[in-house]
């Protein structure tokens, strides 16, 4: 199975919102901010459920903000 | 730095803390004496279970900055804290198994094994469950930095 790669644009999102903190952002999906580190330096690949939250902030899809590379 | 982080680096003090000071005090009055030495074998239990409560208390702990309603455990602590765990499993399950052929081979001629070694077993499982756990979240964070 081909390894896959999941690539972001939540720092892109971030600066697009007035400069949203990682902090903030933390606070209002409901994890740690070096959770939200990891996630945007492609360490850590959130869960279904988390990825729609972060969606949910920015007011996007879920694939406006992770995009699925093979 | 998670306070996930600050509990394993908590436990890994408690961890090496215990072992110096069981190696000191078998050091200092000789693993030998150890079936006659009634102060060497309180001084052990004292520190295996004092090591216990102070690491079972750390579990407990949790700390918040004033002010804060930040989420102190997320979905990434509980993945590093199961793939830590199964580190633990595997560290404990081999001291039992280095402890078993080495006490095998060394007192294989006499059919039998010194009891101090039933709490040097019992000791060295609590201690290595301790540090392999802490040392698999601060590896598991590394990696997912």
């Amino acid at each position: 199975m081909p390894k896959a790669e999941i690539s972001n644009r939540i720092r892109r999102l971030r600066f697009d919102r007035g400069e949203m903190t990682q902090e903030e952002l933390a606070n209002r999906v409901g994890c740690t901010r070096q959770t939200i580190i990891a996630v945007e330096a492609g360490k850590y690949v959130p869960s279904l459920s988390l990825a729609f939250r972060i969606a949910g902030v920015f007011g996007v899809p879920v694939e406006e903000v992770f995009q699925y590379k093979e | 730095m998670t306070p996930l982080q600050k509990r394993a680096w908590l436990g890994l003090g408690v961890g090496v803390g215990m072992s110096l000071a069981i190696l000191a005090v078998f050091i200092a009055r000789g693993v030998t004496s150890f079936d006659d030495d009634l102060v060497l074998r309180a001084i052990a239990y004292v520190l295996c279970v004092g090591g216990l409560l102070v690491y079972g208390v750390t579990l407990r702990i949790k700390r918040r900055k004033p002010g804060r309603s930040e989420v102190l455990i997320d979905e990434r602590d509980k993945e590093i804290v199961r793939k830590a765990t199964m580190a633990q499993l595997w560290a404990v399950l081999l001291s039992l198994f280095i402890w078993a052929i080495a006490l095998t081979e060394v007192y294989w001629g006499q059919k039998s094994i010194p009891i101090v070694f039933v709490y040097l077993i019992a000791i060295s499982g609590l201690i290595v469950s301790i540090l392999a756990q802490a040392i698999g979240i601060l590896i598991g964070y590394r990696r997912m930095r």
